[in-house]
């Protein structure tokens, strides 16, 4: 059954058909061919969105649609600016550090892209960077939201493998710093030896300030929801909302650019795109139904039992699987579809479940950056009017800091787990 | 996928999807009313509302049904174009006729799932609102009855060899 399902799926995918129906089209045939109740399909689609976690993918979209229309990246780009100054590969350095702090508010990667990647490309590119050089730090630095809480795919990975949200968006910060400190590390080699050019400002005390002053609404928002979440006050799903009833006060009270048709647009944009990665999730937990029903988790648990009991020994195994997988499935597919394949597994063999999470999570996020499901390229590219083998090109460099990232993230189960630990004692 | 609507009934279509699409908006406001009046609620005024959890849910399903069709209209679902993309034009066409008839094929067999579901559940109502099945699979079966005849008017279209306009050039 299996077979039949994974054969139609990528016959399917390959023809050009939306994922969706790919994942839908093969678990229905399965359905029909093996002679299982066809209710089954329908049933499982729509119960796999009523979900409260779910609910947290549209608001945070939302949120982050909201506080993009208002401009407040913008002012956050340019403070960021400020602080660091004219030193060589700066605006690249810029780019890293903004989508840090905008990774605060949004949970997804390519919100992150469509927020800021304009204005970080336009800006590399007005001071002598190559768009290459633009497309690949954008893309690059773009990983870091979905490892940083909030985030979606975390959010997701929780509520699949029965791990706490809140513990596992923690376990994010640690290795979210890591990547913004290891991509800023390779923008500083990188500067060196391309000679990158300084960055234009001028930056002083009052100038900071000014601008600190302005982008402090902006800023608040990520240690508010960070706040809210440890606090206990609000659960993950409703720090989503939380954020956007932040931003819907910040721009309509503090900043005053936000308007009713601009409400109306972001309502539009995250309609339209949580509809795209939603039914993704529901079609994909058909799928995953019928391979259970096939028994393949259970089956791919004790062969990967099988080849080793050591964690790390798994951990690299899995890191494979994942980055291969990453190259042909949507990320929150692949959530819905591997995990409860490969956790049962490692966790019995000892991995901790969050660096697990941790694990799969930034795994798939590189994967948005390969070729042929590399969504995170498709959306750059149109932001950057690049062709897509460019943009891949662009990224490559940055390869070796985030894979550096994933090694360093599979072999210290501390760097995942200790800030959780800690924050629970 | 394009966008494909110069054919008979495209225009009416389009107008039913971008109406699917204004409610699941609609919707998406209520849900985040919903959310964060939970959160006043519970935070200040001590008081829970189970029922708003459930709504919210049903909130969540509505917009992603409803907003398929519109998706699918204007060929806005995440699809891999890249083996495609490197055919020559007549056999690019040949493939991208075959995609739509798999999502034919899907959104048939999706119907006929939701007949046999609804057939013998249609009345088994939520625990808290007592939202019946037919009401809370009601954006299902719209979504799914849309994208069957957006699919078939696609199919129809390129069997006929008409032009594939972009989104932009067929929304308003």
């Amino acid at each position: 059954m299996s077979i039949v399902l994974i054969i139609v799926f990528f016959v399917a995918l390959v023809v050009g058909a939306p994922i969706a129906v790919a994942l839908g089209l093969s678990s229905a045939l399965a359905i029909v061919l093996f002679d299982l109740p066809v209710h089954v399909l329908v049933q499982r689609a729509v119960n796999a969105l009523d979900s409260t976690p779910l609910l947290a993918v549209p608001l945070f979209i939302l949120a982050a649609s909201l506080l993009n229309a208002m401009g407040v990246t913008t002012h956050i780009f340019d403070l960021v600016r400020l602080v660091v100054g004219r030193i060589r590969g700066a605006v690249g350095q810029v780019s890293i550090l903004v989508s840090l702090i905008f990774s605060g508010v949004s949970g997804a990667a390519l919100a992150d892209i469509g927020a800021l990647g304009k204005i970080q490309i336009d800006q590399m590119v007005a001071q002598g960077y190559t768009r290459r050089f633009g497309a690949g730090i954008t893309i690059a630095a773009a990983t870091i939201g979905p490892i940083f809480p909030p985030s979606i795919p975390l959010i997701i990975y929780a509520s699949v493998t029965n791990v706490s949200a809140v513990q596992l968006l923690v376990a994010g910060i640690v290795p979210a710093l890591l990547i913004t400190a290891l991509l800023m590390a390779q923008v500083a080699v990188m500067a060196r030896l391309y000679d990158l050019p300084r960055d234009t400002v001028s930056p002083s005390l009052p100038a900071i300030a000014k601008k600190a002053l302005v982008s402090l609404p902006a800023l608040a928002a990520p240690i508010l929801l960070i706040g809210g979440l440890l606090s206990g006050y609000f659960g993950p799903t409703e720090v989503a909302g939380v954020t956007v009833a932040y931003a819907l006060l910040i721009g309509f009270l503090v900043y005053r650019t936000l308007t009713l048709k601009a409400v109306w647009e972001s309502l539009r944009e995250t309609a339209e795109a949580t509809a795209g990665i939603l039914f993704i999730v529901a079609t994909a937990a058909v799928f995953a139904w019928v391979l259970t029903l096939d028994r393949v988790p259970a089956v791919a648990g004790s062969f990967l039992l099988g080849l080793s009991d050591n964690p790390l020994v798994l951990l690299l195994l899995v890191n494979l699987l994942l980055l291969v997988v990453g190259m042909f499935l949507e990320s929150i597919a692949a959530i819905l579809i591997i995990a409860p394949i490969v956790a049962p597994a490692l966790h019995a063999a000892g991995v901790d479940p969050l660096q697990l999470g941790i694990v799969f999570v930034l795994n798939l996020m590189i994967g948005l950056l390969t070729p042929p499901v590399g969504m995170s390229l498709y959306m750059v590219s149109i932001i950057a009017k690049m062709p897509v083998h460019s943009v891949v090109r662009g990224v490559l460099p940055f390869f070796v800091p985030l894979v550096l990232s994933l090694l360093v993230v599979s072999a210290i189960p501390a760097v995942s787990t200790w800030l959780p630990n800690l924050l629970s004692q | 996928m394009n966008g494909e609507t110069d054919v008979a009934g495209g225009r009416a279509l389009e107008g039913v999807a971008i109406g699917c699409r204004v409610v699941s908006m609609l919707l998406l406001a209520l849900m985040c009313a919903l959310i964060v009046g939970q959160v006043v609620g519970r935070n200040l005024f001590d008081t829970g509302m189970p029922w708003a959890d459930e709504l919210a849910r049903f909130c969540g399903v509505a917009i992603v049904f409803l907003c398929v069709p519109l998706l699918a209209l204007r060929g806005q679902h995440v699809a891999v174009d890249m083996v495609p993309m490197l055919l020559p034009d007549p056999a690019r066409r040949w493939v991208g006729l075959f995609a739509e008839i798999l999502i034919l094929a899907f959104a048939a067999i999706a119907l006929w799932g939701l007949y046999a579901f609804l057939g013998r559940a249609w009345k088994f109502a939520s625990p808290s609102l007592g939202i019946p099945n037919w009401v809370f699979y009601s954006p299902a079966i719209v979504g799914f009855f849309l994208l069957a005849v957006i699919s078939a008017v696609r199919v129809v279209g390129l069997v006929r060899n008409q032009p594939l306009p972009q989104a932009d050039k067929v929304l308003p």
